[in-house]
């Protein structure tokens, strides 16, 4: 038997996402494909621009470019809807006894279903394409799911920052389009030089879970894709979403009288 | 049943106010070089308080004097800095109508909003719909974008979900003046029937005859702490012969 208080954050996080889809563009088949356009785009520009230098040597080049993009950009949804958090939701907490989580949660619910269904499609394309088997599928939604709580936990500590400095957002867009360069998407490790490679290998959180997509994706191991990496990605994961978790929860009172 | 709903025991609150921009380089500089980023703002200091179940207590005083944030401490928004606060039973508050309404979405969702942050459930707000658009009398704006009404409208909202909320122990601030006079009617009798009600209330306000009328108990504050706690007429007596000697 749930308890009143359960019945009534569970009513409020039903209420709230659904406000949330509402007043997104998923509340219209022509709105979602629009929110496609991002992704889409960035797609298109890099598939032009680096066909012709590494197509030739990375096998399905369009399918290993967009399961690289589609984490990336959702990386990067989460971190400016995460950064905003306190600052828009400000009346809430304050006025409310809205707790803090459930409104999180529900504001990133519109991002991480947006990502579910591009990395659904995306699944489809290798599916029709016959490089992803069946049997991966499991997989492949694994990694997606440790991907959102990889994120999630990032956007943590992010929003911890952003709340007690103010340029750390706009910091954010200047060096977000560095994330591009520094994980694998459009190229593989093995063309990096060893101390590039040093460097992407184990300074990007979001590598291994990028390999482990290449990976499954196309049916073969990406280079420098090992047991090593799975243990790191899960690691990156346990170590960001738990500290997140309990960093948010002890710093929520303050971020709510600092916004 | 004597043991009081709320208990605070020398209860202080303290702000820190950023007295620049926050940025990371002056984060920084604070936490390497001791730079002071930010000051103190004590809004509430010492305050000890006894709240006993069915009482009707009028909170007075100046802007800025401590009213909202005692109402956040007791509400459990804010922790307090010091002291102890014992609240037997949640309080609902309802916030000077400052709280997010969803500008995009229609009144009617707005409803729905409303009342799970107030903690009453879909179906209930369902089983009282009729009743919240008959209080509110937004009947015909009921599928119009909320950005759209007028202050007055967006308070009846308000009012008229909060006024379906079952909890033992209400609080309103700065929330008893609302829209017209054809609304502040039915208000009225709203606070009558609270009133004569088992329910505990605590209402923070400026409207000194609303207290004098409804409030058997009233709590000064001044600077953050309890200037006067005593009767209404008393009390209000004192604080309007402040506020005339203190009006230069």
């Amino acid at each position: 038997m749930a308890s009143p208080r359960f019945k009534k954050n569970l009513n409020l996080l039903g209420v709230l996402v659904k406000m949330y889809f509402r007043t997104s563009d998923y509340k219209s088949i022509g709105g979602a494909l629009w929110s496609f356009i991002g992704p889409l785009t960035a797609f298109v520009v890099l598939y032009c621009i680096f066909e012709a230098r590494f197509g030739k040597s990375i096998p399905d080049f369009p399918l290993h470019l967009l399961v690289g993009i589609i984490p990336l950009t959702f990386f990067n949804n989460m971190m400016t809807h995460g950064m905003r958090f306190f600052e828009k939701h400000r009346d809430f907490l304050l006025n409310s006894h809205v707790p803090a989580e459930i409104l999180l949660v529900s504001s990133l619910f519109v991002p991480a279903l947006k990502f579910a269904v591009e990395i659904s499609l995306c699944a489809v394309a290798g599916l029709a394409f016959g490089v992803l088997h069946l049997t991966s599928l499991p997989l492949f939604y694994l990694t997606a799911i440790g991907f959102i709580l990889l994120v999630f936990g990032i956007t943590l500590h992010f929003l911890i920052l952003s709340t007690l400095a103010g340029d750390v957002m706009e910091i954010w867009t200047v060096l977000w389009p560095m994330m591009l360069f520094i994980t694998p998407t459009f190229y593989t490790v093995d063309m990096l030089s060893p101390w590039a490679r040093l460097m992407v290998l184990n300074l990007n959180p979001l590598t291994p879970v990028v390999l482990a997509f290449q990976s499954l994706m196309l049916g073969h191991a990406a280079p420098y894709f090992s047991v090593y990496t799975v243990v790191q990605g899960a690691a990156y994961m346990t170590i960001a979403f738990v500290s997140g978790y309990s960093c948010f929860k002890r710093f929520e009172k303050r971020g709510v009288e600092m916004s | 049943m004597n043991e009081p709903l709320v208990r605070l025991d020398k209860v202080s609150k303290c702000f820190q106010i950023y007295q620049q921009h926050k940025t990371l380089f002056r984060l920084g500089q604070s936490l390497l070089g001791g730079v002071p980023l930010k000051r103190e703002l004590w809004a509430l200091r010492e305050v000890s308080l006894e709240v006993k179940r069915g009482e009707k207590i009028g909170l007075i005083g100046k802007n800025g004097c401590g009213k909202t944030t005692l109402l956040r401490v007791l509400a459990g928004i804010l922790d307090p800095t010091a002291g102890s606060v014992e609240v037997r039973s949640p309080l609902s508050v309802l916030f000077n109508y400052s709280l997010g309404l969803n500008p995009y979405l229609p009144v009617l969702d707005n409803i729905y909003l409303l009342g799970a942050v107030h903690g009453i459930l879909v179906s209930e707000v369902t089983n009282h719909i009729e009743e919240i658009v008959e209080f509110s009398g937004l009947r015909e704006l009921l599928y119009m974008q909320v950005k759209d009404l007028s202050a007055g409208q967006k308070q009846r909202l308000f009012f008229s979900v909060f006024a379906q909320t079952a909890a033992d122990f209400l609080a309103f601030d700065e929330s008893t003046t609302v829209a017209d006079m054809s609304f502040r009617k039915k208000a009225e009798g709203y606070f009558d029937r609270l009133m004569d009600s088992e329910r505990t209330v605590i209402i923070a306000s400026h409207e000194m005859k609303f207290i004098t009328r409804h409030c058997t108990r009233v709590i000064w504050m001044d600077s953050g702490r309890i200037k006067i706690d005593g009767a209404p007429e008393e009390t209000i007596g004192q604080f309007q012969e402040f506020c005339l000697e203190n009006k230069g």
